[in-house]
């Protein structure tokens, strides 16, 4: 059944990706292993950095009154109308993601493991649903920044890149993409580009070379835009974790970084990612859904019978406030817990049933 | 088919997390789920509030409901509905409930309360939606305001999607049935209890003896399908019941396996396909919350929440579909009061 395929995943690579990439800073110097045979589109004059297009007035306050409201709602359509039109459905021969044109000639941004490396034809759907054939530019795998260009010549619509290094805590953004990926067969017409608001809870000054939002993602929005509330492409969609405000993207500022690899072709940082793949730790797990609860983390589903949380006596509608003594006050701060905590070791947990607090005893596994 | 791609971690989101934990704000006070955010809809969602009831069945929440006629009509997400009903009204009453009436095309019923005091919901007329508009929808008083975000896409039809059940197949040893290879975990399958080197003899009593046959059974039904499966487990045959999941998008190849809801962020309601048109927005709505009113920023009710459909959408019935159904059933409720009026007395409907 085709089934199976879908539900592969390649986390571990990501996951080891993630936790190297502040010890091996320097990776991104190694030299260049472009292809021996270079496409045509790269020997031709590579794409020009573009202007960037800092963000006039960023927002990360929360609107407080309907007027407010009315302003941020006025610019997130803006928004949408002026990224639609420029944001793409890229197929390749064997994956599907999205990608955002950058300059009028048609240079795409999008995530480096949707195009997996320079040289190849692959196809682009614009938002106006014309299907164009492109070319694979550069494409860093550690940073996960991937270009392309549309092959023919012309007029395409484009959205300014701006800068991912001024974005702050609580930022407003909007992502664009296409989530589950483009199926003209789904439906008439086919569905266009999807749009979702969000802020940024973690900016990329974290030095992890990722932004976080809470901008929904799933898998086919990979290498989809991200927007300030001006229309500048601020990152593209790269990776998601467990719960819906888990969502990362490639700060912008990195595609600039690299820019010239990127617009000459060069395929870099592959073979590490695969070597550190091999070495990828595993957070700890107990199988259960969760999200935020005013007083800790509520238990949503208990999973599948067997794993640590049904073991434990874990009940939907549970609100666990307490793991392995701290306190827990989010979704998150469990999350986050359990990545420091040692599989296969029976740890406390202290729980709110209907009201009543009760101590569990929890035993989390290595994730599967 | 090429397949979606989006890379899932778990590790570095916890870490990108933990060194903002340091910082001033805590996430949940930035996101657009935060409460402080969802304060500055409690005007904006008043009047929907007002008619928003919440519906139970055997005492378990399954659903919200919106009051469409004062004289006890709830309108709700249909498919949710089992057992006994009761109606938690907002001043804290729970009424026994009866369905009235049913559309399965939009996944809609129309329950009966014994009460004649209610607010109904007040419509928008044909409203204009665009992408980006900001939407909120509400929820009982201890949780005026369950979910804020923005229309998503321009209204449009959600199709049928297969159902999935989660296994990898191969032949049966001696061509009777059809031998599972490998069961996904965290799928339909492995919820089933159903094992690798089971034959799945039958569906709901149908014989499938090959791959394709069964296939094409199982995809046929929609997600949230309970069947039966008739299984020869080392020699002996037993029944399995399974309810069927919906497919995903399929994630980058790299040889691990997650559990789908890991991916989709949360549980995701039985029925969230096979609408003639929905409002798609990204709320982040929980199944239970379906069933009430989405509001725009002028409180204007744009359609009924039917769906929590994946990590990144949820859907709602546009006004202009649910109308006419409500029109129907309230107008058949009110006759009997119109003769009786007409025959002079005062009396309400039986």
């Amino acid at each position: 059944m085709s089934s199976l395929k879908r539900y592969t995943v390649a986390a571990v690579s990501s996951v080891a990706l993630g936790l190297l990439l502040t010890m091996t800073a320097g990776a991104a110097d190694t030299p260049s292993t472009a292809p021996a045979t270079r496409p045509a589109v790269a020997r031709a004059a590579p794409p020009a950095a573009p202007t960037v297009v800092p963000t006039a007035k960023p927002r990360v306050d929360t609107p407080s009154t309907l007027d407010d409201l009315k302003a941020l709602q006025k610019q997130v359509e803006e928004v949408v109308k002026k990224g639609l039109p420029a944001t793409v459905a890229i197929i390749t021969s064997d994956g599907q993601g999205s990608g955002i044109i950058i300059s009028k000639d048609g240079v795409i941004l999008t995530a480096a493991h949707v195009i997996e490396k320079p040289g190849l034809t692959v196809t682009v759907v614009l938002a106006d649903g014309r299907h164009l054939s492109a070319k694979t530019l550069g494409t860093d795998h550690d940073a996960d920044t991937g270009m392309l260009k549309i092959t023919k010549a012309g007029d395409y619509p484009y959205c300014d890149v701006g800068q991912s290094g001024p974005l702050k805590r609580g930022e407003w953004v909007v992502a664009l993409g296409h989530p589950g990926g483009y199926n003209p067969q789904s439906t008439t017409p086919p569905r266009p580009p999807v749009a979702r608001l969000g802020r940024v809870i973690s900016p990329s000054a974290t030095g992890l070379n990722q932004l976080d939002t809470d901008c929904t993602l799933i898998m086919g929005d990979s290498g989809g835009p991200l927007f300030d509330l001006e229309g500048h492409v601020v990152g593209i969609h790269s990776k998601i974790s467990i719960g819906t405000q888990l969502n990362m993207h490639v700060p912008v500022d990195l595609f600039l970084k690299s820019w010239q690899r990127l617009a000459r072709g060069d395929d870099w940082n592959g073979t590490q990612v695969a070597v550190r793949g091999a070495q990828a730790p595993k957070p700890a797990w107990l199988g259960i859904s969760v999200e935020d609860d005013d007083n800790g983390c509520k238990v949503t589903d208990i999973g599948i019978a067997g794993n640590p949380g049904e073991k434990a006596g874990l009940k939907p509608g549970d609100v666990i406030t307490k793991f392995n003594a701290r306190d827990v006050g989010s979704a998150s701060e469990l999350l986050n817990l359990l990545t420091t905590s040692r599989p296969n070791r029976e740890v406390a947990m202290d729980v709110l049933r209907d009201g009543e607090k009760m101590t569990l005893k929890i035993t989390p596994v290595q994730h599967p | 088919m090429p397949k979606p791609t989006l890379r899932i971690l778990g590790i570095l989101a916890a870490i990108t997390l933990s060194t903002s934990l340091a910082c001033a704000q805590t996430t949940k006070e930035i996101t657009k789920s935060a409460d402080g955010l969802k304060g500055s809809f409690t005007t904006v969602v008043s009047a929907a509030a007002e008619s928003t009831v919440q519906v139970k069945c055997s005492n378990s929440t399954v659903a919200l409901g919106t009051v469409v006629d004062a004289k006890g009509l709830i309108i709700t997400k249909a498919s949710e509905l089992t057992g006994d009903i009761t109606v938690k009204l907002r001043d804290g009453r729970i009424l026994p409930a009866r369905i009235v009436d049913t559309r399965n095309d939009l996944d809609l019923a129309i329950l009966k309360v014994d009460a004649s005091d209610l607010k109904p919901i007040t419509w928008a007329d044909a409203p204009k939606i665009d992408v980006g508009e900001w939407v909120a929808a509400p929820g009982m008083p201890d949780r005026p305001v369950v979910a804020v975000g923005i229309v998503s896409t321009p209204r449009r039809v959600i199709p049928p999607i297969p159902g999935v059940l989660g296994v990898s197949l191969a032949d049966s040893d001696d061509g009777k049935g059809v031998k599972i290879a490998e069961v996904i975990p965290g799928s339909a399958a492995e919820k089933a209890r159903l094992k690798a080197n089971d034959v799945i003899l039958k569906i709901d009593g149908k014989e499938a003896n090959t791959r394709a046959e069964l296939s094409a059974m199982i995809h046929k039904c929609e997600p949230g399908t309970l069947v039966t499966l008739t299984v020869d487990r080392d020699g002996r045959e037993i029944e399995i019941k399974a309810t069927l999941a919906a497919t995903f998008g399929d994630p980058t190849g790299g040889g691990r396996v997650v559990d789908p809801e890991v991916i989709l962020g949360g549980p995701v309601s039985k029925r969230a396909s096979n609408f003639p048109a929905v409002i798609q927005h990204d709320t982040v709505l929980r199944i239970t919350e379906c069933g009430g009113p989405l509001v725009d920023l002028e409180g204007k009710v744009l359609g009924i929440n039917i769906a929590r459909a994946g990590r990144t959408e949820s859907y709602a019935i546009p006004a202009d579909l649910v109308k006419p159904f409500v029109d129907k059933i309230s107008a058949a409720a009110t006759q009997p009061a119109a003769k009786a009026v007409s025959a002079g007395t005062k009396a309400g409907p039986q």
